[in-house]
């Protein structure tokens, strides 16, 4: 099966205008005003929600041409508004039963929402049942793996104060995908199978990061978060928080070409000092050299990796620092890659170290002439996954000692 | 939200986000911001009894085979913003326009260093074309600006993460 990337999309879009159109049935409804913070199409296994576990799920079967599970992810926040502004003040105490049934029929009326402006797009009839209500991270398990492809739609809905209000998501069955994403032929065609390679290159691409890590700092890490997903460019800057990071900027060339973005956020990146030199602390150009030559050596490590297994050269630029809002940071990437397409795959993780406060979120954003470049060569080469390293058990004296004092030494003579 | 803006937006109780690739026109009293600007630009238009809209634009000008919204460019997006003013009811000549963003946030190779100065130049272009005057601005530099814009105010509120923020 080949994946079209015109179709890709033009679904992504018709995702993104039902998410809208939930948002504003749901801003009507209840006089919460929402708007849809972003979409992105996921590949791979559905990602569990960021929402948390105390968070419920509506869910509704499709069946027609749209097929498959579509749910909304309620905040436990909003579940609370929601049943306040539908059954408060009617009875002195809570009524649960009640409760459910409010946050039941308002799930129907965002999935029936999400569920139209797909339908409008489409002029197609979809078949949808009645709701149930759901723990977090059980729609997305009740989907039969949807291979060749397996892909997911999300959009993120936040109140007018920015805070969240609920995911909504489309797990399309495997026959679904086809009818929506597949082609024969085209220049912009991507064979299944060479996006499942990509998947798995980056996935073995973070392991190899994750490993030099802990090799240069004896800090052990783990990557709660990993994913490939397909994002119109004008709505990444929401994908990436506005708190202040240490970030560093990379842009790689050949095949594939792109930008890579390492942000810290600030106690993570004092944290991630402290534990290279110890106290007392350190001064702040030492920190940032600290923090550059880190992600200098993960980007080689990552990349090095890409081209190992696709036999070509990728080079890479001298790091660009910055301390600034994460926003502000991804902008110029963003405006960047602009000129040229309107979409991007974006590979996003997080790495966190277990037992201390250090995280960090990359950003791997390839230019798309030179990614269908490198998935045509990924065509032919089955990659292996990596095996997965035993779960790290912590010990009381963790070294920390490894030298990258060691590599300042050549910059600060 | 950065501490800067918080700080910026802690009297207001009716704001409304202007994300990156989007533009907004509001009637009188209300107020927009918008964060993110790193080489994007963010152009505010006031026009009178308050009247104001606020873009925050990526790029300089359509490429033609775009099918991008208005707000992702600094030319549709001046056009589209003094239509629907005057459609609600500002006259020619009575609109003034506030710029913010532009900066080279970092230096990177294969990135043009000039893309925000690019973008701030033709929004000048535009506006001038439009006879819509530059009254102040807070572009170029090397750090990232969030902005809010009080239309009742006529004040278009600058801050950037080192605390520093500008009132234009």
């Amino acid at each position: 099966m080949k994946l079209d990337l015109p179709r890709l999309e033009s679904v992504y879009e018709m995702a993104h205008d039902g998410a809208q159109l939930a948002a504003t049935r749901f801003t009507n409804s209840l006089e919460i005003d929402t708007r849809v913070r972003n979409t992105r199409i996921a590949f791979g296994t559905p990602p569990t929600s960021a929402a948390d576990e105390r968070s419920v799920a509506v869910a509704i079967d499709l069946d027609g041409f749209l097929d498959g599970r579509c749910f909304v992810e309620f905040d436990e926040s909003i579940v609370a508004t929601i049943q306040r502004r539908l059954v408060g003040g009617r009875f002195d105490e809570p009524d649960p039963a009640l409760g459910r049934s409010a946050l039941r029929e308002v799930g129907a009326m965002l999935n029936n929402g999400f569920v139209d402006g797909w339908a409008d797009a489409l002029d197609a009839d979809i078949d949808v049942s009645p709701p149930s209500i759901e723990s977090i991270g059980t729609p997305q398990r009740q989907v039969t793996a949807s291979e060749p492809l397996e892909l997911s739609f999300w959009s993120q809905i936040d109140t007018v104060d920015h805070s969240r209000a609920f995911t909504l998501c489309f797990v399309p069955t495997a026959d679904c995908v086809e009818r929506l994403v597949s082609t024969d032929a085209g220049e912009r065609a991507i064979e299944a199978s060479a996006l499942r390679g990509l998947d798995t290159l980056l996935e073995n691409g973070v392991a190899s990061m994750s490993d030099t890590v802990t090799a240069m700092t004896g800090i052990e890490v783990e990557t709660p978060t990993n994913r490939l997903e397909f994002i119109s460019i004008d709505r990444l800057p929401a994908r990436v928080s506005n708190g202040r990071y240490r970030s560093v900027a990379f842009s790689f060339h050949d095949t594939p070409s792109g930008y890579l973005l390492f942000l810290f956020d600030h106690d993570g990146a004092s944290a991630l000092v402290r534990e290279l030199f110890g106290e007392p602390s350190h001064n702040g150009a030492m920190a940032r050299d600290a923090i550059q030559e880190l992600a200098n050596v993960m980007t080689s490590s990552l990349l090095d990796g890409w081209a190992n297994v696709l036999e070509t050269t990728i080079d890479h630029s001298t790091p660009a620092y910055t301390d600034d809002m994460g926003a502000a940071v991804i902008d110029p990437l963003v405006v960047g890659l602009s000129e040229r397409q309107e979409f991007a795959f974006v590979f996003s993780f997080q790495l966190r170290a277990i037992d201390t406060s250090i995280e960090l979120d990359v950003y791997t954003i390839p230019d798309e002439a030179d990614l269908l470049r490198a998935l045509r060569l990924l065509e032919t080469k089955p990659i292996e996954p990596v095996a997965q390293p035993p779960s790290f058990t912590p010990t009381e004296a963790t070294p920390t000692a490894f030298a990258v004092g060691d590599l300042l030494e050549s910059d600060h003579p | 939200m950065t501490n800067a803006l918080e700080d910026v937006l802690a009297d207001e109780s009716d704001e409304t986000l202007v994300r990156a690739g989007e533009y907004r026109v509001v009637p009188s009293g209300a107020s927009l911001y918008a964060y993110g600007l790193g080489a994007s630009v963010a152009i505010a238009i006031c026009g009178p009894d308050s009247m104001g809209g606020l873009a925050h634009a990526l790029l300089s000008r359509p490429d033609g085979a775009m099918r991008r919204g208005a707000g992702t460019f600094v030319e549709s997006a001046i056009r589209e913003m003094l239509r629907e003013l005057i459609e609600a009811g500002a006259g020619y000549g009575s609109c003034e326009a506030k710029l913010a963003g532009g900066a080279t946030v970092f230096q990177l190779e294969g990135l043009d260093p000039d893309t925000g100065g690019q973008t701030v130049a033709t929004a000048r272009q535009e506006l001038s074309a439009l006879d819509v005057p530059v009254v102040a601005t807070a572009v170029g530099g090397q750090r990232g600006r969030c902005v809010a814009f009080d239309t009742a105010a006529d004040e278009l509120t600058v801050a950037t993460s080192d605390g520093e923020t500008t009132q234009l």
